[in-house]
């Protein structure tokens, strides 16, 4: 039998096309594209550097988080969002009074490349908390977002902390009125000499 | 019997042109205030509370990162009401307190003029301002606000209180030449102190409550602090707050100064 | 206590050739609150070293009368002039004056001492000069002991001495007095009194003492007015009030046995107008004098009863002269209007 010369390209194309196409399939970063395409969320993940604190309250103490790309592709910008919650059910934690920055704009992460942010927590009251970091893409492709990559959390253990001299302030709380009361008495005595 | 230099009578008979009649009177009124008990009681007692005040913020503050500006606010906002009223009641006491005390006959028998007493008693009672302003200072360096901060709170603090102490202490002056009794003048004073203070505590919006703000002396002078303090504005933006607690005490120390020449020995004045 | 002190230089000499002259003269001087006529048409003068009475019941307007001449109240009318000084100059006539207020009350917190340092550099005493002029007054008027010791200390008597040593820081010409006794024991009004003899004495300084105690008024002054709801109702020397007023009038107390004997003396007695016996009380017969007589006879027209009893062998149990006392002349003159 005789092959003619066009036909072979054809059918090569058509399945290195295939090939392509199950490849990027697998390999798509975990959220959408802009496109609307849904996309596994395996792709990114996020850690941290610590497992367990145990803190006073009033303490500070910093770790870092890491949001790495496995995929293929670069990921869209993305947020990195620092959360807590009470894990024993009793501790209001307002983010705020904790942690003086607590989301970070992280730019596209080129595939096979990752991003480090640095977290600061002070915590205000006592009690078992989880601190962990989410990474999400910032708006418009929020809308579509698929499943969010969290990073294990933290179990963060904080005691209440009582200082006799907060802030340094002892001091002076105790030398003003002490200084005043001896110069008034002194006078007081040094008038009733006279 | 003393041994006298010059003859008894040279020394008896006073010059024929006494002059510096409100020096004598302030003296006299200061060695009353701060060599008794009233003056130094009341200092003490506002150190005290200082104390408390800045050690619980202090407390605080290592639990909040962001309200040191807050804290440091609020000691200049006391520090400055109680130097005014304290400055206030002080004024409201030296004339219907003479009067009270049966012992303003005897000041009006000398060849003092009345405006000088009047004069003199006033310095006496606006001197407790600087020493509550000087209490306060060390409080306010130990939150540790920074020094440019530190000196811009003190000096905004220093600022607002002297022209709201001028303001009601002529205030209080003028309300004890009306009074024959103390306990009245005390209490109108106060009165009055209390009524301006009270829009601090009420949340003011809108043009009306700008107005408010802008016009009352007190509520002008504690959103001045608040302004340099917590917001970071500087003098400049700020300043249009310090026109009612500057044109306050102009008026009220002119009208003290008019009214304070007609003293007499009964509430109110000689027409 | 040890008077000290002159006014001015070469006092004696100042005092007797001052003796003529006027050192605060009171022209109709008049004060009105409102419908109220406190004192009406005030007029006298006084001379160095004189010590004048301003009697007069309560809310005769004798505090008022020291008030407008101490240029504390202003006259509603009339005028007045101290030294020359016309009451149109009120801190020139203050640095003339000395005053001790009725209601004087004192700064308890100070010391005497500083109490009167403080009124000296008030009247322009330098520090210095202040505090010479406090210690010699405190010398003055017995306060020496008690110069450190704060005011709140002092018994009423040593406040009111204070305040007369205050009335003096300047040298006045004029003193004025008001009610400088009241509340004070004999001791006290005693001393007080004394004071103000020195002082007109030795300083010649002028005096106007206002006071309700007639006593005081017969021992200390040389003249009285006696002001009653505001107005004048009698001045002169305390004799011309005393002759004045009351007639002069005698008691008697003879043997009730005698009491007709004694009767028939009286009535022929010199000088003896009328003679009053009451039938209840044998032996009290009162003699009633005929008042040119016994301003002409005087103690010895006085006599002249007792000598007329024991002329006529009656025992004079006791006498009493009756209605010479200014006390009574007051009361004459103050009652019923």
């Amino acid at each position: 039998m005789r092959r003619s010369g066009r036909s072979s390209p054809g059918i090569a194309g058509a399945l290195l096309a295939v090939l392509l196409s199950a490849a990027a399939a697998v390999s798509a970063p975990a959220f959408a594209q802009e496109n609307g395409e849904q996309a596994p969320a395996s792709d990114v993940t996020v850690s941290v550097s610590k497992s367990e604190v145990s803190a006073f309250t009033g303490d500070r103490f910093t770790f870092t988080s890491e949001i790495d790309n496995n995929g293929s592709r670069a990921t869209p910008p993305l947020i990195a969002n620092l959360a807590f919650v009470a894990i024993d059910g009793e501790t209001y934690v307002d983010p705020e009074d904790w942690s003086p920055e607590r989301t970070y704009t992280v730019g596209p992460i080129a595939a096979g490349s990752s991003a480090t942010q640095t977290w600061t927590v002070k915590p205000d009251l006592e009690g078992d908390v989880a601190v962990y970091v989410v990474a999400l893409p910032s708006a418009p492709a929020l809308a579509t977002t698929g499943p969010l990559a969290a990073s294990p959390a933290i179990h963060l253990h904080v005691e209440e902390h009582r200082s006799l001299n907060p802030g340094g302030v002892l001091p002076v709380v105790l030398a003003v009125p002490g200084v005043l009361a001896l110069a008034f008495a002194g006078m007081r005595v040094a008038r009733n000499k006279r | 019997m003393t041994s006298l230099s010059r003859s008894e009578a040279d020394l008896r008979t006073p010059p024929t042109q006494p002059s510096g009649a409100w020096m004598v009177v302030a003296g006299q009124e200061l060695h009353d205030i701060w060599l008794s008990a009233r003056g130094p009681v009341i200092v003490l007692a506002f150190s005290l509370l200082l104390s408390l005040l800045t050690y619980l913020a202090a407390a605080n503050k290592e639990l909040n990162i962001l309200d040191q500006k807050d804290t440091v606010n609020l000691i200049m906002q006391i520090t400055l009401g109680i130097g005014v009223a304290v400055a206030l009641l002080f004024s409201a006491d030296t004339i219907s307190g003479e009067r009270e005390r049966e012992t303003f006959e005897s000041l009006l028998l000398t060849p003092a003029p009345r405006r000088q007493i009047a004069l003199g008693k006033f310095l006496a009672a606006v001197s407790v301002w600087p020493v509550i302003m000087i209490v306060a200072i060390p409080y306010v360096w130990a939150l540790k606000l920074g020094s440019g901060l530190f000196a811009d709170a003190v000096a905004a603090g220093f600022v607002a209180g002297t022209l709201l102490t001028i303001a009601f202490a002529s205030i209080g002056i003028i309300v004890s030449i009306f009074s024959n009794s103390n306990r009245l003048s005390l209490a109108t004073s106060f009165f009055v102190f209390v009524v301006l203070l009270a829009p601090t505590q009420l949340p003011l919006s809108g043009w009306f409550g700008d107005f408010i703000i802008n016009v009352n002396p007190v509520t002008a002078g504690s959103t001045f602090l608040d302004r340099v303090i917590v917001k970071d504005q500087g003098w400049g933006e700020a300043s249009n707050l310090l026109i009612a607690p500057i044109l306050a005490a102009l008026i009220a120390s002119s009208v003290a100064f008019v009214i304070a020449g007609r003293l007499r020995l009964q509430a109110g004045i000689d027409r | 206590m040890r008077p000290t002190g002159e006014h001015g230089g070469a006092a004696a000499g100042t005092i007797e050739s001052a003796a003529a002259q006027t050192v605060l003269k009171v022209d109709r001087i008049s004060k009105s609150f409102g419908p109220t006529t406190a004192v009406r048409d005030l007029s006298f003068e006084v001379s160095p070293g004189e010590i004048m009475g301003l009697l007069g019941p309560n809310g005769a307007g004798k505090t008022t009368a020291i008030r407008v001449l101490s240029t504390i109240l202003p006259p509603t009318s009339g005028s007045f002039t101290l030294s020359g000084t016309p009451y149109t100059q009120p801190r020139e006539v203050r640095r003339q004056i000395g005053v001790l207020p009725e209601s004087a009350g004192y700064p308890l917190q100070l010391s005497g001492e500083e109490f009167l340092r403080y009124h000296a550099r008030l009247f322009g005493h330098t520090a210095r000069a202040a505090r010479e002029v406090a210690a010699s007054l405190l010398s003055e008027v017995g306060l020496t002991e008690r110069a450190s010791s704060l005011i709140s200390t002092y018994s009423r008597g040593m406040r009111q001495r204070l305040g007369v040593a205050r009335a003096l820081v300047n040298a006045p010409r004029v003193i004025f007095l008001d009610e400088p006794t009241l509340g004070l024991d004999p001791a006290g009004q005693r001393q007080i009194l004394g004071l103000v003899r020195d002082v007109a004495g030795e300083r010649g300084t002028a005096i106007i003492l206002s006071t309700h105690f007639l006593d005081e008024v017969e021992e200390t002054c040389s003249r009285v007015i006696i002001l009653n709801r505001g107005e004048v109702i009698a001045e002169g020397s305390v004799a011309e009030i005393k002759r004045r007023a009351a007639p002069r009038t005698a008691r008697a107390h003879v043997p009730p046995e005698l009491h007709e004997r004694a009767l028939s003396a009286l009535k022929q007695a010199s000088g003896v107008s009328s003679v009053d016996s009451s039938d209840n009380q044998r032996g009290w017969l009162t003699a009633t004098f005929d008042s040119a007589w016994l301003d002409e006879h005087r103690e010895a027209g006085m006599n002249s009863v007792i000598r007329s009893l024991t002329d006529a062998d009656v025992p004079v149990l006791s006498f009493e002269l009756e209605g010479g006392r200014l006390s009574d002349a007051f009361l004459l003159l103050t009652e019923g209007r």
